[in-house]
């Protein structure tokens, strides 16, 4: 099991622990099948993540990797790179760089995913 | 030149105003109206009507996925109640800024074009922090974004030769820009940009939002806007939306992240909503 943000849940996921909202009332119980209602429910109640069983943020982020080239990955590092300076232990600065990674990762990816589209 | 004599240089050039940017009629008109309590919605049609673009792009907002209403409204009267009379200010101000940025020449070493996306993405980035740490006024907090960099603008036109000797610092070595602007003009773009907005009479509390949106006089009282805009600053630059000339993104002071109370869990959540929200605002100021 792991933590998988928000974004990442699909439908077909497994809750692995429930989820309660700020309330202490139960969302998800465990064992839950994630459907789409369910996830419009998480994010109305801005919830961030849940734990689901089988994924975790590592195993998604190599997933994403693989789909790019390696020339695709090392640009976005490089730039990256350049762009922010030594993180040292500043925990925003860190998770502010792997969201942004994150993320370029994701737009690169589906911009692969649209040209194959179009090339179909 | 010691520091006065450059201050009483950033003065004369501030004060001699038929060559200092001002603000559209339309915001100075729609600020008053809106600070009056006699004020109607007819009243505020009016004015906005007067001006063909800005009635085009209320109601395009009020149109757009942002909103998500089932049916399309046509009717200037009814956007404005929909939308409200804090986010028609804020978008009035975000056209008259454009108008502003588009009517000053780009020099070779200040992109206007990408310095306005600049200011756009901060603004976007921190009122979608203010609205996640429930601030009162998320929509003060995006005028604080999007004027924080003002004060560029002024070195950028006025003092052309020195703005680009501070332009080729920061590329080269990547200093922050308040750094080599202290060097070689005397003093940075906050305090050029407060001495502006102090002149165009903006709000006490944009003034400090533009004042003191890089944290860099200890002194200053940090306050969840003041936070806001900082950290809105520092999001866009790591996103890359637009450009305000910084080649590196500046390490954050995790006491502004601190003060607005949100857990660092849901800056992947905030981060999605910054690019979304500014798409879509580029989108519709563009058009």
């Amino acid at each position: 099991m792991g933590l998988l943000s928000i974004n990442d849940l699909q439908i077909g996921m497994v809750i692995a622990c429930e989820v309660a909202n700020k309330h202490g009332n139960v969302l998800l119980k465990r064992g839950e099948i994630l459907n789409e209602r369910h996830i419009m429910l998480l994010k109305s109640w801005g919830i961030t993540e849940a734990d689901v069983e089988g994924f975790d943020r590592d195993q998604l982020v190599q997933k994403e990797r693989e789909e790019l080239s390696p020339d695709t990955v090392a640009s976005i590092e490089q730039e990256l790179t350049a762009l922010f300076p030594g993180l040292g232990d500043n925990p925003l600065m860190k998770e502010l760089y792997r969201v942004v990674k994150k993320f370029k990762m994701k737009q690169a990816s589906a911009q692969v995913h649209g040209i194959r589209k179009e090339a179909e | 030149m010691e520091f006065a004599k450059k201050q009483s240089k950033i003065d004369t050039i501030l004060r001699s105003v038929d060559k200092l940017p001002t603000l559209p009629i339309i915001y100075t008109k729609l600020n008053q109206l809106l600070q009056s309590p006699n004020a109607t919605v007819k009243m505020i049609g009016s004015i906005i009507a007067e001006d063909q673009s800005m009635a085009v792009k209320v109601l395009r907002l009020v149109n757009s996925a942002f909103y998500g209403l089932p049916n399309k409204i046509g009717n200037l009267k009814h956007a404005i109640v929909i939308l409200g009379l804090n986010q028609i200010r804020t978008l009035v101000l975000t056209t008259s800024t454009l108008k502003l940025f588009h009517n000053l020449k780009t020099t070779r070493a200040f992109d206007m074009q990408k310095f306005w996306k600049h200011s756009v993405g901060c603004a976007v980035a921190a009122r979608v922090l203010a609205e996640t740490a429930s601030l009162r006024s998320p929509d003060d907090v995006f005028a604080g974004g999007l004027l924080h960099d003002i004060g560029k603008l002024i070195h950028a036109v006025y003092l052309t030769e020195e703005f680009s000797a501070v332009v080729a610092e920061v590329n080269e070595c990547g200093v922050p820009m308040v750094t080599s602007e202290r060097r070689v003009i005397g003093y940075d773009h906050t305090y050029t940009g407060k001495e502006l907005a102090i002149r165009w009479n903006l709000s006490e509390g944009t003034i400090d939002m533009i004042a003191h949106h890089h944290l860099s006089d200890p002194a200053t009282t940090l306050t969840k806007e003041i936070a806001a805009v900082y950290l809105g600053n520092i999001f866009s630059i790591a996103l890359g939306l637009g450009a305000g000339g910084e080649k590196k993104v500046p390490i954050a002071d995790t006491n502004a992240w601190d003060i607005l109370g949100i857990e660092l869990s849901h800056l992947e959540s905030i981060i999605t909503r910054i690019d979304k929200v500014f798409a879509e605002s580029i989108a519709i100021l563009e058009a």
